[in-house]
């Protein structure tokens, strides 16, 4: 592990890259970045989601990767499975203070507003031949113009501009993906510290936010479909899910929506 | 709004675990028992850069290398022949994935020479996906999961013949 890391964001942009995970990734196994690193491209070709999923995105979506390395961070093994879960609270964190209004977590970090996804985060955690990083890739559609998505996204997604912040000119688009993602950087930057410290628990902020809470949720798992009621995250970040079992603590799979 | 007794009680031994384990590497402990009331917890940790292996509570735990375990011989001449070689484990809870993606081809399939650091799985808890390295070289010779499948910790994911 190299002695020196530097905790201010290194910004690298990018007018087109084929995904910014995949830049980041090809980075830090090629040589160990000097600190907190985020390559930030205009455009995505091959923008990537869970599994086969693509990520959609126009000039008007903030598309980001923040590496860090989680032992310069003193992130432990054992919170690095909260990675997600820390960043899509970042996420809200700055959103509600860009809407003055409260918007809500699918668990783990799916992040809607009135039902419809706003934001999506991928986190890999890659091992390099100096020790691990974790990759937390971002998407938030700032402006985007969904009408031109497809109808699939156009019913499921939604931009901070038609949730509130109003129309953006063309002319300003740019300036206001660099600042929302000035706001993403610090708000990050305090989440991970936070979670070094231990310091104010994921799931007292998740609770009020909890898109899941109460309802009938299924989740697959391979081939298995577990069912039950959304009863909250445990401190791990687990989802706790009532079932006809009992209560169970699901750390993967995905939750299926109807 | 407080949970049920049975619910309280789960993350108060999730908080606890998280303790012990702060508590180990700060002080570079390699193994911690504790027993309180009905609750015993049993930690050990294998040097200052993996993660703990927690025995009372399948908690993810991304370590720098799957667990290795070798294959059991035989009980009994007589017996058939356990398969030899030996067993990758899943290091952490989560669902097991074969690929980057469902469009890429596999890490390893069955032959594949593999190196300490090969990745040849990735394993997804919370959205986390982390890639998993091989530990050691040799050749696979058996995959014990399917891709999409969910893995406990401590699954055998892979037999390998060791170089």
């Amino acid at each position: 592990m190299s002695d020196t890391y530097s905790k201010q964001w290194k910004v690298e942009r990018f007018d087109t890259l084929d995904s910014t995970n995949d830049e980041a990734r090809r980075r830090v196994l090629a040589a160990a970045p000097s600190g907190r690193t985020v390559i930030w491209a205009d455009r995505q070709t091959k923008g990537r989601g869970r599994g086969s999923n693509v990520w959609w995105s126009d000039e008007g979506s903030l598309t980001f990767t923040l590496a860090i390395d989680p032992r310069h961070e003193r992130i432990e093994p054992s919170q690095e499975p909260l990675m997600a879960l820390v960043s899509a609270s970042s996420c809200v964190r700055v959103v509600e203070r860009l809407l003055g209004r409260a918007i809500s977590i699918r668990w783990p970090n799916d992040i809607e507003i009135d039902g419809r996804k706003l934001a999506g985060i991928l986190v890999e955690r890659v091992e390099t031949p100096t020790g691990p990083w974790l990759l937390i890739g971002i998407g938030i559609n700032v402006s985007s113009n969904l009408d031109v998505a497809g109808t699939a996204i156009r019913t499921r997604a939604t931009s901070l501009a038609e949730s509130g912040l109003g129309r953006i000119r063309p002319d300003t688009r740019r300036r206001w993906r660099l600042y929302v993602l000035l706001k993403l950087l610090s708000e990050v930057a305090y989440q991970v510290d936070g979670l070094s410290n231990d310091s104010d628990p994921l799931c007292d902020f998740f609770e009020p936010r909890d898109s899941l809470a109460g309802q009938a949720v299924r989740i697959q798992q391979g081939e298995k479909v577990i069912e039950g009621r959304g009863c909250g995250i445990n401190p791990d970040g687990s989802l706790r899910l009532m079932t006809d079992g009992g209560l169970t603590a699901i750390y993967g799979g995905q939750v299926l929506r109807d | 709004m407080p949970g049920t007794p049975l619910e309280e009680a789960e993350a108060e031994n999730v908080r606890a675990i998280r303790q012990l384990v702060r508590l180990m590497k700060r002080y570079d402990l390699t193994a911690i028992d504790f027993v309180e009331g009905g609750t015993q917890i049993r930690l050990r940790r294998r040097g200052p850069e993996t993660s703990p292996v927690v025995s009372t509570q399948s908690v993810p735990q991304p370590p720098p290398t799957a667990t290795l375990v070798a294959a059991q011989p035989p009980a009994l001449p007589a017996a058939p022949a356990a398969p030899s070689g030996v067993v990758i484990e899943s290091p952490m809870v989560g669902t097991y994935y074969a690929s980057s993606s469902p469009d890429a081809a596999p890490y390893v399939s069955i032959g594949t020479n593999i190196r300490t650091d090969s990745t040849v799985c990735v394993i997804e808890a919370m959205k986390v996906f982390t890639d998993i390295p091989a530990g050691l070289n040799g050749t696979i010779t058996e995959i014990l999961v399917k891709s999409g499948q969910s893995v406990e910790f401590g699954q055998p994911l892979f037999r390998v013949n060791p170089a």
